[in-house]
């Protein structure tokens, strides 16, 4: 395979499993826009978790504030859709900012607690700041106008989909082509080993900073498309629970490659879906077997343990 | 010739144990010089301070007759000041080329590029080029680092200080490690360094010594024993006694 073989290859498949995913479950769209904007968040998540190589429990602070962000200005400004992802990816890129130039020097546990520490803060101030945020009742009774004027967000949330499907797919193209760029390259280096790359004259911290905020960035985007798609904003979004949440599928998918967070999140969701139908208390036990399952098996995720077996099953068809 | 390099009356101490001792020396452009001594005698320490990865207790770093001290490595890397390390520091996730390039790229100030276009894109291409035909892995572009043989990495590691085009260059113990049937690529490389660099290199292996130094300093302590021409370190009796008869 080239090169453009393989870059129009990986730019197929997330319509195609879109496509798939409308014809498999028709009346599901709403909860498949859910997925579609998990997995972009997730995505951000990979970023920091594989390309920086850290690892965080406060990635849904840029989302929370993405969400909120998208929310109180559709609610108080203006409700056009595509302007307020833009105030999403605004609010997530400046929280992240904010807190990288304070967690970017910090390494390991001091890291983990640090994120830790900032999610718990925002969490707190949001939830005080009950004129502004609502409280612990969230912001709703959201209404966005018709995207691009013409297209109305139906009930069945099959606009919805479509919408967080495209935004995914193009953020997806966009972190492939950042992931091989000097951009890229280096942040897996300073990844490696930072100290070697201030030794060449890197400036490993402003790196660490940047890729942070290309992070939070997105993280925000993704919780302005929650905010304008499910019309709710709770606290929840800003939680270390749900940051967790976000590692684990990010950890099942397999990280650093980007197409582990796509399949981790559409894993985790389904799971999630199904199995708390079948049982909505012990769903989680059936999420944590499965983890544990995954860290002894398949070190590189799902995503990893797929490729592995696609390699194996082509060199057996080789011979 | 004005000096590139000028170090005066180093010293650094961790917790009451003094490593770097008042230590003086200078590197014109085009000097060879060997820095030798026996184990813990402060060789890499003094590589460590120069390069800025360490802060001096006293004395001075100079480069282009201007204080260094207080900048930190990186800032000492942007002025031409670069060094390899006694244990190879690869990255590990990365193919040969992409660690060669992830060098180019903060060589040429390309770390917020996006994209590989346009001519410094072109130029680094063809530095990556230069470097693995130089050292003979062209073979092994797209091999993993880790993979490599322990002498493979090791031109790899000086590779990477290559291709930063350094006006100074420390190689600290370049050839340990490697095998005799591949030192010998090492070797040609290091005489191959364009002639206006200087070079401070650390080495244990007195053929390798002999044969590129001009001048060769012997550090004892963490202290300058004496230093001199090949034939001067050659012929002194002290020397012979402490250092070259221990390691024959
Ligand atoms: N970070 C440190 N903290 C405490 N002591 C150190 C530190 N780094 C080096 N030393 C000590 O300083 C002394 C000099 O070490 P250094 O590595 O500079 O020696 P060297 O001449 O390079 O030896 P070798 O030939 O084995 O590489 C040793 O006694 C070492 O234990
Ligand atoms: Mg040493």
């Amino acid at each position: 395979m080239t090169n453009t073989q393989r870059t129009l290859g990986a730019a197929a498949v997330i319509p195609i499993v879109a496509v798939a995913l409308v014809v498999i479950f028709p009346n599901q769209q709403a909860f498949l826009a859910q997925i579609a904007i998990t997995a972009l968040l997730v995505l951000s998540l990979d970023l920091v978790v594989g390309f920086a190589g850290l690892a965080t429990l406060g990635h849904a602070a840029m989302y929370g504030a993405g969400a909120y962000a998208a929310a109180l200005y559709s609610l108080h400004v203006w409700a056009e859709p595509l302007t307020g992802l833009v105030v999403g990816i605004l609010a997530g890129g400046l929280v992240a900012l904010v807190s990288a130039l304070m967690l970017m020097r910090a390494h390991g546990l001091t890291f983990l607690m640090m994120t830790v520490a900032i999610t718990q803060i925002i969490y707190e101030i949001v939830n005080k700041s009950r004129a502004v945020t609502g409280g612990d009742d969230g912001l709703y009774g959201i209404m966005m106008q018709p995207l691009f004027g013409r297209f109305e967000f139906d009930f069945y949330g099959r606009l919805a989909f479509w919408y967080a499907a495209v935004v995914l797919w193009l953020v997806f193209l966009l972190l492939r082509h950042i992931a091989a760029s000097p951009f890229g390259l280096t942040a897996r280096a300073v990844r490696d080993d930072g100290g070697r790359v201030s030794s060449l004259g890197g400036g490993i911290f402003a790196h660490r900073v940047a890729l942070y905020t290309l992070s939070g960035g997105i993280a925000g985007l993704a919780g302005a498309l929650s905010a304008q798609t499910v019309q709710v904003v709770g606290l929840n979004t800003l939680s270390v629970t749900y940051s967790a949440e976000i590692l684990v599928m990010l950890v099942m998918g397999g990280t650093g490659r980007l197409w582990g967070a796509l399949l981790g999140a559409l894993v985790f969701m389904m799971i999630h879906h199904y199995a708390a139908e079948v049982d909505p208390v012990r769903w989680m036990l059936f999420i944590g077997a499965m983890l544990v399952m995954i860290v002894l098996f398949l070190p590189k995720g799902l995503f990893g343990g797929l490729e592995a077996a696609v390699n194996r099953l082509r060199e057996g068809a080789r011979t | 010739m004005n000096n590139l390099l000028e170090v005066r009356n180093l010293s650094k101490s961790f917790g009451g144990l003094q490593v770097t001792r008042n230590v003086d020396l200078t590197i014109a452009p085009g000097d060879r010089v060997a820095l030798i001594g026996p184990n813990g005698a402060g060789k890499t320490t003094l590589v460590n301070l120069i390069s800025g990865v360490l802060d001096p207790t006293g004395g001075e770093v100079m480069l282009d007759g201007s204080k260094v001290t207080a900048l930190s490595q990186r800032q000492r890397a942007h002025r031409g000041l670069i060094r390899t390390f006694q244990i190879t520091r690869l990255f590990h996730s990365m193919t040969v080329a992409d660690t060669l390039r992830v060098a180019a790229i903060q060589k040429n100030g390309m770390t917020y590029r996006f994209g590989w276009g346009g001519r410094s894109a072109d130029l680094i291409e063809k530095s990556v080029e230069r470097v693995l035909t130089d050292l003979r892995l062209q073979d092994r572009r797209d091999n993993d680092v880790s993979l490599l043989a322990y002498g493979e990495q090791r031109l790899v590691e000086l590779g990477v200080a290559l291709i930063m085009e350094p006006r100074v260059l420390m190689l600290d113990e370049p050839a340990a490690g490697v095998p005799q049937s591949e030192s010998h690529i090492i070797m040609d490389a290091i005489e191959n360094l364009p002639a206006e660099l200087g070079v401070l290199f650390i080495e244990h292996d007195m053929d390798l010594v002999f044969r590129f130094a001009r001048r060769i300093i012997v550090l004892v302590s963490g202290g300058v024993f004496c230093t001199g021409t090949p034939d001067e370190i050659a012929a002194n009796e002290d020397v012979r006694a402490m250092y070259l008869g221990e390691a024959s």
